[in-house]
């Protein structure tokens, strides 16, 4: 804040003499001031008003005038030559940059450098586009050749033909040998292509990797000391600390190489039908009617009375399985320990539960809570009405659809 | 001795050449002076007026910052009369030193900022618009868009660094690409 203070002439007393010590001490404030220095300049020089000719002496000026008229005369050339191209163009439109495809059921969002009639229709990148996959699976067709996979979550950036901006992502990339020289950077590095086909793993909360399947890429670390490095087929690189590459395992499986033909089925994380213990043909004596047992399911807990029942009582009938779990009011609990290893970042997950009340009780409200230790995430409560026992009328309590940041 | 009409056309190649490195040289030697532009003018003069002394095939840019630095010194000076407070003129001058830039490394930084202008949100560019295509004050804009000139100039020091960090990750792949 210093520095921008001193370029805007507002820098005195104690902060400049602060700044002036700091810069005679620090090579990083030196370099700081340089930067500085350099952007400022660049801003002014994108400044319309900037214009060299009025800062060159009248002499020069003159020279310029003379230059201006080779340059009319070049203009009007380029104008015919212009019109010429429009002709061509009406004949061979042509094809833009990078077609894209998705998968059944992927979210996106795409935003153009180019506007108005420039901007790009369709399902059609150019460069300076963006485009953000907050779910599914994208395909990449560059005019080059150049085909890719892309699987979300992924925001990238077309640059140019040759230049991909992968800010995150897991992609799959396959370059013909006519496009060798392709390029996809990510923040932490710039993968060249020498004539192959290669992966990439772009995380924010994970170092960048690198899978070569097949021939070999160049691979540049952006950081630290920016080792560069040359990965050929069935080697694997992650970016390390200080600028240097790692080895790590070759993953296949990480990748896609097709776009998938059907959404993805969601992962399912935590599943329970109560289906053990098994109490089949047990009548437990102390709750000992309707065929109730006081048994409990494995991994769960209550604070009152619960128990399990099989659909081969005769009393209550579940859909899901062949057991359902009882309470009779308290509540009952498990504990999903070892779901963080398991969680994706920018993933969304849904907590559901199937229930249903006996019809010989009264009505109720039903309440699922999620929760991490005592605090309490998210909650979700419906009113229960009597169903038969057949569990035909079951109401799903679910928590909305989270999304989980991993951290 | 007078150049001949090839030499004075190189010679004007050469400070057509260098007007952005040279700008910038005298921008790190004057931080937050005002008349960056007069003096530029004025050394572009001196270049020209002593261009017989230049020898062809030597050092230009060095000969031609050498020159800038004079005129930035005199200029200096007037600055200070006025009572304008800035660094030490030992300090600038190894600043400046530190920080030239060929005008090939001066115009790949330009191609980068193009691109990381192209990034920044609608209201991010409005500002910089503002303070440097347009050369309003943060007071001026403030008055206009109803924000306090210090969110503005916190706001402002962010898009800076940003752009920092974003031209210096383009000339990372623009290294990659010569």
């Amino acid at each position: 804040m210093l520095l921008q203070d001193l370029f805007e002439g507002r820098l005195m007393g104690d902060d400049l003499e602060s700044l002036q010590h700091e810069l005679r001490t620090s090579p990083e404030a030196k370099d700081a001031y340089c930067d500085y220095a350099h952007l400022h300049n660049a801003l002014q020089l994108r400044n319309e008003g900037v214009d060299s000719l009025n800062v060159i002496p009248m002499e020069l000026a003159i020279q310029r005038e003379r230059q201006r008229n080779f340059r009319t005369a070049m203009l009007i050339s380029a104008a015919v030559f212009v019109i010429g191209l429009g002709v061509m163009f009406m004949i061979s439109t042509p094809p833009p940059t990078l077609r894209f495809a998705t998968s059944p059921g992927t979210e996106l969002s795409i935003s153009h450098q180019l506007t108005g009639e420039e901007a790009p229709e369709g399902q059609v990148l150019e460069p300076g586009s963006r485009i953000e996959v907050s779910h599914g699976t994208v395909e990449l067709e560059f005019a080059s050749g150049v085909r890719g996979i892309v699987q979300a979550p992924a925001s990238m950036t077309l640059r140019r033909e040759d230049l991909l901006e992968l800010d995150e992502g897991t992609a799959w990339f396959e370059v013909p040998p006519s496009a060798v020289g392709f390029k996809v950077s990510t923040p932490e590095m710039v993968v060249t292509d020498l004539g192959t086909e290669f992966g990439i793993r772009s995380r924010p909360k994970a170092p960048d990797e690198v899978h070569v399947f097949a021939g070999k890429v160049e691979i540049l670390h952006r950081k630290g000391v920016k080792e560069q490095l040359v990965v050929v087929t069935g080697q694997a690189h992650v970016a390390g600390p200080v600028g240097r590459w790692k080895e790590t395992a070759l993953r296949r499986d990480h990748f896609l190489s097709e776009l998938p033909r059907t959404e993805p089925k969601p992962l399912v994380l935590f599943e329970d039908s109560f289906e053990n213990p098994d109490v089949s043909g047990i009548t437990e004596p102390r709750i000992g009617r309707l065929g109730l047992t006081n048994m409990k399911p494995t991994g769960w807990t209550s604070d009152g009375d619960c128990g399990l029942n099989a659909n081969s009582s005769g009393v209550l009938k579940t859909p899901f399985g062949s057991q359902v779990m009882w309470s009779n009011g308290g509540a009952i609990k498990t504990n999903l320990l070892g779901f963080s290893e398991t969680l994706i970042g920018n993933g969304t997950y849904t907590l559901s539960v199937n229930v249903g009340k006996r019809s010989d009780h009264g009505g109720g409200t039903c309440t699922l809570e999620l929760l991490a230790g005592g605090t309490v995430l998210a909650t979700a409560s419906e009113a229960v009405a009597n169903s038969s026992t057949d569990f035909s009328q079951v109401v799903r309590l679910v928590i909305l659809p989270m999304k989980v940041t991993v951290i | 001795m007078s150049l001949d009409a090839r030499q004075q056309a190189e010679f004007v190649g050469q400070i057509t050449r260098h007007q952005q490195a040279l700008r910038g040289y005298i921008i790190s030697l004057m931080p937050g002076m005002e008349g960056v532009s007069d003096v530029l003018q004025e050394a572009n003069l001196v270049l020209w007026e002593k261009r017989e002394k230049f020898k062809p095939g030597t050092h230009f840019k060095a000969w031609a910052f050498s020159i800038a630095r004079y005129e930035v010194k005199a200029h200096r000076r007037k600055s200070l009369a006025l009572g304008m407070a800035t660094l030490d003129e030992d300090l600038i001058e190894e600043l400046a030193e530190r920080g030239e830039k060929t005008p090939e490394e001066v115009e790949m930084r330009l191609r980068s900022l193009d691109k990381c202008l192209g990034k920044l949100e609608d209201k991010q560019r409005q500002l910089i618009e503002h303070r440097y295509y347009l050369g309003s004050t943060l007071e001026e804009f403030s008055t206009e868009c109803g924000r306090p000139t210090d969110s503005l100039r916190v706001t402002l020091f962010r898009i800076r660094a940003a752009l920092k960090k974003c031209i210096n990750n383009e000339l990372v792949i623009e290294e990659l690409d010569r």
